[in-house]
């Protein structure tokens, strides 16, 4: 069949104007040809999607704006350096990982020191654990559940028991300010902060340090008391081994801050990394080594949403590894 | 929802040329800079941000839809996505982003993705044609027929019309079937 002729074929098909003889003739050949198949597929698709008048007018758009708003100059290209990583190996690692990870979990629950010293009076509000952790974190429709409304009462999650009453009383506390109508600061700020959601979003760009937060969890309320909050840390990392004495090393920051940079921090932990030693066999491959960490401190501040950031200690012009956030609510 | 949030949703949905404008001009700096320093080129970051866009458009056109989040939440996370998938594209078989990179919505995101890259490429491959052909092929796509075709592109007969729709189409298809994400894309099915 001649190209044209091929063409035409296709587009009667695809308007329903064969028939007859036409019509069977071209169905067999359908059912044999699959590059013919392919080709009819390739035009329907063109028909659907270019003839929709909707869509024309927003690509028209687009397109324009595209052309005013590059940036002209010959921006030099960098190849991305992908690593090649063997998948199924990955994933039996990811299997074990998991495993690891409950064991980990399970030998918080019965061992940390922090549990024990708030046996009688939990005070960390930590969500069971939840192995979608990353994907919470950098699942947009996720983060925005944990969205403040505008109301900030509504924000303060209760935790155990409402406490109604010592909200009220904090309330009052605080300096009435003259503010106007249109625009009601919220007492507490509980407002997410658009550039450090991203970079939740982007913690699992981060390919050669590869976290698993399990403390605080994504959604995690902390509670605080007498104004003070005590913050847990702790999780797993895979990372390249580590030299002698390089750690890692939290900052904290308001949902306010500027920048993610140190000077802004509120407050800073030291995550001491515990080597994995059981199993190397498994974790040997691309010089890649688990470490725990589980880090605790009292942090004084009000109530309201923080994040947090991990880099190597000393080495913060690395870059930023992780990012997280929890908030802080009132309690007794 | 704040009402402005809202705006960006409508501007997409109605294609208003002030809505747009305002969204590249207030979110095209931040999502260009995710992309540049995650190995990207100028060149990629356009091709994200409006992919991500046109993703979002079509998300919004759904019975039902309802803006749930920060409208830049919404458009960093799928150009993120977006990002990883041609990422792990250019790497082919080689996986290089985590399965968790992807965040999973209610619907098949990655579905999504292919769809949206593939649609990309269409619009890519109608914008190289002359604008004698774009003109002629949206009306065909567009389902007028021949002779009115004819007509409206000022053609002696309709016999040219078909001609000259052959010749465009030939083109079109040709411009597709060209380029390196079409066979990508027809790998990863």
């Amino acid at each position: 069949m001649q190209k044209e002729e091929l063409y035409d074929k296709i587009e009667k098909y695809l308007a329903g104007e064969l028939s007859g003889n036409e019509l069977s003739s071209f169905e067999q050949l359908l059912e044999k040809d699959n590059s013919l198949k392919a080709e009819l597929e390739l035009h329907r698709k063109l028909s659907k999607e270019l003839g929709n008048p909707k869509k024309n007018l927003l690509n028209d758009q687009l397109f324009n704006l595209r052309e005013e708003f590059t940036i002209k100059e010959e921006s030099v290209k960098t190849e991305t350096p992908i690593r090649s990583i063997n998948w199924k190996r990955n994933l039996s690692i990811a299997a074990t990982f998991l495993l690891l990870a409950s064991a980990f979990w399970y030998f918080l629950n019965k061992e940390n020191p922090t549990e024990e010293i708030f046996a009688e009076d939990p005070i960390i509000k930590v969500d069971p654990i939840d192995s979608v952790i990353d994907k919470e974190a950098i699942n947009p429709e996720r983060i925005v559940e944990q969205e403040p409304k505008e109301d900030p009462k509504i924000n303060e999650t209760p935790l155990a028991t409402p406490q109604e009453e010592i909200r009220e009383e904090i309330v009052q506390q605080e300096p009435k300010e003259e503010i106007p109508k249109t625009d009601p600061k919220p007492v507490y700020n509980f407002d997410n902060n658009a550039d450090f959601e991203g970079m939740i979003a982007a913690n699992a760009s981060e390919k050669a340090f590869k976290f698993n937060v399990e403390i605080p969890t994504a959604s995690a309320t902390l509670a605080s008391k007498d104004g003070q909050t005590p913050v847990q840390i702790g999780g797993l990392l895979t990372a390249p081994e580590l030299q002698e004495g390089e750690q890692m090393l939290a900052h904290f920051f308001k949902n306010t801050s500027k920048t993610l940079d140190p000077e802004n921090a509120i407050g800073k932990l030291n995550l001491r990394l515990k080597k994995e030693e059981e199993d190397e066999d498994v974790f040997a491959f691309a010089g890649k080594v688990n470490y725990f960490f589980n880090a605790f401190k009292i942090i004084n501040v009000e109530p309201g949403l923080y994040y947090y950031t991990i880099s190597k200690k000393g080495g913060e012009q690395e870059g930023i590894k992780y990012t997280g956030k929890f908030k802080v609510s009132t309690s007794e | 929802m704040s009402a402005n949030q809202e705006f960006y949703i409508q501007s997409l949905l109605k294609g208003d040329p002030k809505g747009l404008r305002q969204i590249y001009q207030e979110f095209l700096p931040r999502i260009r800079k995710l992309i540049t320093t995650k190995g990207g080129s100028e060149q990629d970051a356009q091709d994200i941000f409006q992919n991500a866009l046109i993703l979002l458009y079509e998300k919004a056109q759904k019975p039902g839809f309802k803006l749930t989040s920060n409208f830049y939440t919404l458009l960093y996370g799928v150009s993120w996505n977006l990002w990883g998938n041609r990422l792990q594209k250019k790497s082919f078989k080689e996986v290089s982003i985590p399965e968790n990179v992807k965040y999973s919505t209610d619907d098949d995101i990655q579905m999504d993705m292919e769809r949206s890259e593939e649609q990309a490429l269409f619009w890519e491959a109608f914008k190289e044609l002359g604008e004698d052909c774009q003109r002629l092929m949206r009306l065909f796509f567009e389902k007028v027929k021949m002779e009115e075709i004819a007509e409206k592109m000022g053609y002696a007969s309709v016999g040219y019309a078909k001609k000259r729709k052959f010749q465009c189409k030939e083109k079109l298809v040709g411009l597709v079937k060209e380029d390196v994400r079409f066979e990508e894309l027809q790998r990863s099915k």
